[in-house]
Order: structure tokens, then sequence, then C-alpha cells
């Protein structure tokens, strides 16, 4: 009999637990206690532990009153034909084609005001922090942590990548997993395809154009980092940015008042194109070395989603199983589903948890190569330099020593 | 745990603990309720009674929704919480009020209990065996309880008491010791640890 079994542990009398448990109760209230907030009608979303999928969870509701009034200025941005990606600090966000939305930062909260188009965001768990919203009419999503798109035009839809939500509206309630859509026209759930071909994601290029205005009339035109003062430790600083996106042609895009529109240089003033050859040569050689995957790599979309749910997991337990868990998913995102943000960010989190994994190397290499997918930039050269300095041999590391060493 | 039960807890406690920051009413109630069995139970087994229970009990959860907003849930929430509580047990240890009397075995046991011989030596045992821990130091007696009464593998009390499992290793291996040398002269302490690693 073990010392644990030889001590039993006396229970307290109910009487004395539930007068524990008001004081503790009444203790937490101004220890919780927040700024007022505008009440919503619960709509509210459970989260459905359907635990084959990713630790994430959304509420969405209808929210009849708007959080309070930004606590700094109103960030809007708008896309034309081109989609592209916005890094919010807080989460990443994949805007589509024809796009408009407006940031809004209160009391350690952000919301993000959709007026029109499709915005897809990876949002890490807020534990802790103010929630983030999105806000599509009178649509709320309230996101603790996932992975998911919400789309506003005649109707609003909302799709989950990855989690599992409920969704109550009018009495009823929907329940909605990765890899299904809930649409407000008539309320159902129905399965969408893995890689939407409308996505954001699938209609960005490299030649998007967005625009941003502030208040004091800053603009910025392409890749957009909006995230909180500099020096904040946040997500824009723990993963890779956003990638460099060239300026694009001019396009006859009609600015909605008080915002202005940026465009791209004309054609007669655009700057000529670097020298390609070296750039493309080496980018090329890159891409020629293969990245080997992990054993029984799935094929195909549907086959790699489900690979990528159960790795996702199982990456969540400890040691080297969940170290070759994560690298499995960092590729099934990179090489079987093409979401190198994903990717990236699953190789990050095996060098910060695993930095001696088994599978260090080919997670630095894989990172090399989506980070100089686009262009042989400061994010590429420093990747590079971190795979030089781990792996500095073979034709990898001689690779890695022309990268660092490309303008 | 599995990792499939350990991902669903995590899950709630995520949802639990957004309820709370945002002041949903029952959301705290909710969070003591999943909590508080585990702490008492690691309270009970670290300190060997219930006296000042309430209080300490009080004093963990009070830290707890006080620096709620701090989790950021690169731990899950129970062992967040059980750092808490160590941290509380340590100090109150630390202070000396562990000391058990003679006679606290008759002020916890139940009114309507049998007291067989058995079961009167068994608690004699564990009277004795808390006596005897009280000689330890804070951190010996943390660690030893920890591990070898409350079930916790040592790289986990290592991470609850923000030690080294080096240190947290050793620490074991000094009580175990010091337990075994204080059981030689006593038989009744001598049956209970036994079990326990013995004085290697």
């Amino acid at each position: 009999m073990s010392l644990r079994d030889r001590v039993p542990v006396e229970p307290l009398a109910e009487v004395r637990l539930d007068r524990l448990e008001q004081r503790v109760v009444a203790a937490a209230a101004p220890l919780l206690a927040r700024p007022r907030r505008a009440p919503w009608t619960p709509w509210l979303v459970a989260a459905a532990a359907a635990v084959a999928t990713a630790a994430v969870v959304v509420a969405v509701g209808v929210d009849r009153h708007r959080p309070p009034v930004a606590a700094s200025a109103p960030v809007s941005v708008a896309t034309d034909a081109h989609g592209t990606r916005v890094d919010l600090g807080d989460a990443l966000v994949d805007v589509g084609p024809d796009t408009r939305f407006e940031v809004v930062r209160t009391d350690g909260g952000i919301a993000l005001e959709l007026a029109a188009g499709d915005v897809a965001l990876e949002v890490p768990p807020r534990a802790g922090r103010p929630p983030l919203w999105v806000h599509a009419g009178d649509v709320g999503v309230r996101v603790v942590g996932t992975g998911f798109r919400v789309h506003r035009g005649d109707r609003v839809d909302v799709e989950v990548t990855h989690g599992v939500v409920e969704v109550h509206r009018a009495g009823e309630r929907a329940r909605v997993a990765g890899g299904q859509r809930w649409s407000s026209s008539d309320g159902a759930v129905v399965a969408v395809a893995a890689a939407s071909p409308t996505g954001p994601a699938a209609a960005r290029t490299a030649t998007g154009a967005t625009t941003a205005t502030t208040d004091d009339g800053t603009i910025a035109a392409g890749p957009l980092s909006l995230g909180p003062a500099a020096g904040a430790v946040g997500l824009a600083e723990r993963r890779a940015p956003a990638l460099t996106v060239p300026p694009a042609p001019p396009r006859p895009t009609r600015p909605a008042p008080g915002e202005r529109t940026v465009r791209g240089p004309s054609a007669a003033a655009t700057p000529p194109a670097p020298p390609a050859p070296p750039v493309l040569d080496l980018r090329a050689e890159l891409v020629a070395v293969a990245v080997p995957g992990p054993p029984g790599a799935a094929a195909g979309t549907d086959a790699a989603t489900r690979a990528a749910a159960y790795q996702r997991t199982a990456a969540t337990a400890r040691g080297a199983d969940a170290a070759a868990a994560l690298w499995a998913l960092a590729h099934t995102q990179a090489m079987a589903l093409g979401k190198d943000g994903e990717a990236l960010r699953s190789l990050d989190a095996y060098v910060r948890r695993f930095p001696s994994g088994a599978e260090t190397e080919s997670v630095l290499w894989l990172r090399l190569r989506l980070l100089c997918r686009r262009n042989l930039d400061e994010p590429c050269r420093v990747a590079a330099h971190a795979y030089l300095g781990r792996f500095p041999g073979g034709t990898r590391g001689a690779l890695a020593a022309r990268v660092t060493q490309s303008r | 745990m599995s990792t499939v039960a350990a991902h669903a807890a995590y899950l709630e406690d995520i949802v639990l603990v957004d309820h709370c920051l945002d002041g949903q009413a029952g959301a705290a109630r909710d969070l003591f309720r999943r909590h508080r069995g585990r702490v008492h139970a690691t309270l009970y087994r670290v300190l060997g009674s219930n006296r000042d229970m309430d209080d300490l009990l009080q004093e963990v959860f009070v830290q707890v929704f006080g620096s709620l907003r701090s989790w950021r849930a690169e731990a899950s929430l129970a062992t967040w919480i059980d750092r808490i509580a160590v941290r509380v047990a340590w100090r109150h240890i630390a202070s000396r009020k562990a000391r058990i009397p003679l006679d606290l075995v008759e002020i916890d046991a139940p009114s309507d209990e049998v007291v067989g011989t058995r079961r009167a030596a068994a608690r004699e045992g564990v009277r004795r065996l808390y006596a005897a821990l009280d000689t330890l130091s804070p951190a010996g007696r943390l660690a030893f309880t920890l591990h070898e009464i409350d079930g916790r593998p040592l790289a986990e009390v290592a991470e609850i008491t923000g030690a080294s499992v080096t240190a947290t290793k050793l620490r074991v291996w000094r009580a175990r010791r010091a337990l075994h040398a204080l059981a030689a002269g006593d038989p009744v302490l001598r049956e209970l640890v036994a079990d326990v690693g013995g004085g290697s």
C-alpha cells in the first residue's frame, strides 16, 4: 500500500464548504471587476469538447450593442481586386479582395468591424486578455482562440477552419466544426471543402494592394503590421512578419469618405525590376532541395486535413512523440495544404518547445524555405542564419550561406 | 489523463477563465468548484490536517482570482493553480503554524467513527508521520509530500514548486533518509514508511 493510500484526505463538511464558497466568490468579485461593458444578447456559444480538433473556441452571437469607443485611433483597411495579409499583433488576418474593415482597440481588447468582404483569422488563445471581436452587421463573433473566417455580404457566414463552435440564434442552436460553415440566411450548417476556392488565402497574390489610414492621415501601402506599440511582446514578434508585397499598378478605386487610397506608382514611374536571375536561381535551388516528410505523410486535401487535426492534438502532449507530431503538422500544413502561415507558426512552436528535438534540422530548413519563397528579404536571411548556425555543413548549409549573402 | 481528455480540459479552462474575466454570473463559483477538491487534497497531504484549511483555501483562491489575467494558457489551469497552492502551503509551513497538536486526531475524526484498533493504529501512524515531516525544511517537506503522498511525478513537483528536477530529487531523497532515520526508533512510523524508497 502506497503512502498516498495510507493518508486518506479527511473531507470538509458541506456546511463548511458552502460558507467557504460564499466567501471566495464574494472576494473574487472585486478582483475580477472590469470597466462596465455594453450588454449583449446572450447568444453565447459554448465550447464543445470535440477533442479531435485543436484547442479553440468561438462564440457567435447577435450583438446589439457595440463595445466601448476605441481607446486608440481606429485603422481602416480596404483591398481592391487582390487580397493581402494583415498582422494585427493579436491575430493574423487574411483579407480577401474588395474587403473593407476597421480595427478598433479598447482597453487591451480589439474589435474588427467588417463592412464588406472576407476575412480569415488565426487567433491564438486569448486567455487572460480581453476578447477579440469580429462584428459583421448584427452578428458578433467573440474569439478566444481559433481559426475561422467571416464573410459579410447579403448574409453573414461563419466558417470554422479548426475548432468546434455552437451557434445560438433565435432560440435555435447549431454546432459547427472545423471544415463546416454556418450561414445567417438559413441557419444551416454545411460542410465545406478544406481549401475554399473563394477564400481570401486563395485570392491573395503577390501583387495585392492594401490601404490603411488612421485619423492622423498616416498612410501605408503593402504589407501591414498593425500590432500594438513597438516593444510589446505579441504575435508580431514571435512570428514571421507578413510577406513583402511589391507595389501594385494603379487601379480605379473609389475611396470611402474620410479615407484616402494609396495607389501603387504609375506604370511610367515604376522602377525597373531588380536583376532577377540570381535571386530566382537561388530561390529555385532552395525549392529543389527536398524537405523529407514524416512517415506516412498524408496525400490528398481531405486526408491531409484530417491528418493535421490529429497531429495538432498529438502535439499538445510532451516528449519526443509530441515533437514528431508538431513537425508532422508543420509539414502537412506547408506541403499538403499550402498553409504557409500556419506552418510557420507550427515551426516556431517547435523551435520554442523542442530546441534540441530530433527534427530540428528539417524544421529550420522548411522554415527557411517558406520565408524565402516570396523574396530573399531580411526575415529570409535571418532564417538562413538560424539554419547555418546549427547545421553549417552539406548542400543545405552551402545554400543557406549563399542566402545570408544575397541582397 | 489521456491526451484527448487533457485537451478537452484545456478547452474548458479557456472558456471558464474567459467567463470569469467577463464577470459572467456563476463563473467564479464554477472555477472554485472545479478545482477546490484537488487543491484541498494537495494541501491536506502536505499539511496533514484540515486545521486552518478554510483560511488556506480562501487564500489560494483569492490569489487565483486576483492574478487570473496573468494566466497565459501555456501551462494548464490546474498546474497554475497548484503553483499558487504550493506557495501558500510553503508560507504556512515556514510560519510554523503546521505543527500538529497531539490531540488533533480526535478533532478531525468524524463523530460517529468506530475507533477500531487497526484504524487507531493507522491514524497514529499518520500523526507521527506528519510530526516527523515537521522536522524537515519547508522545501523538503513540500517535495516529499507532493511526490510520495500526493503521488505527483518528480517533474511535475519540480514544475509547481519552481525548482529543478535535480533539486527536487535531492530534496525527496534527503526527506526519505531523514524519515527512515526517525523511523528506526519508532515501529509505528517504521511500518508506515516501509514502502517509501528507503534511505538510499
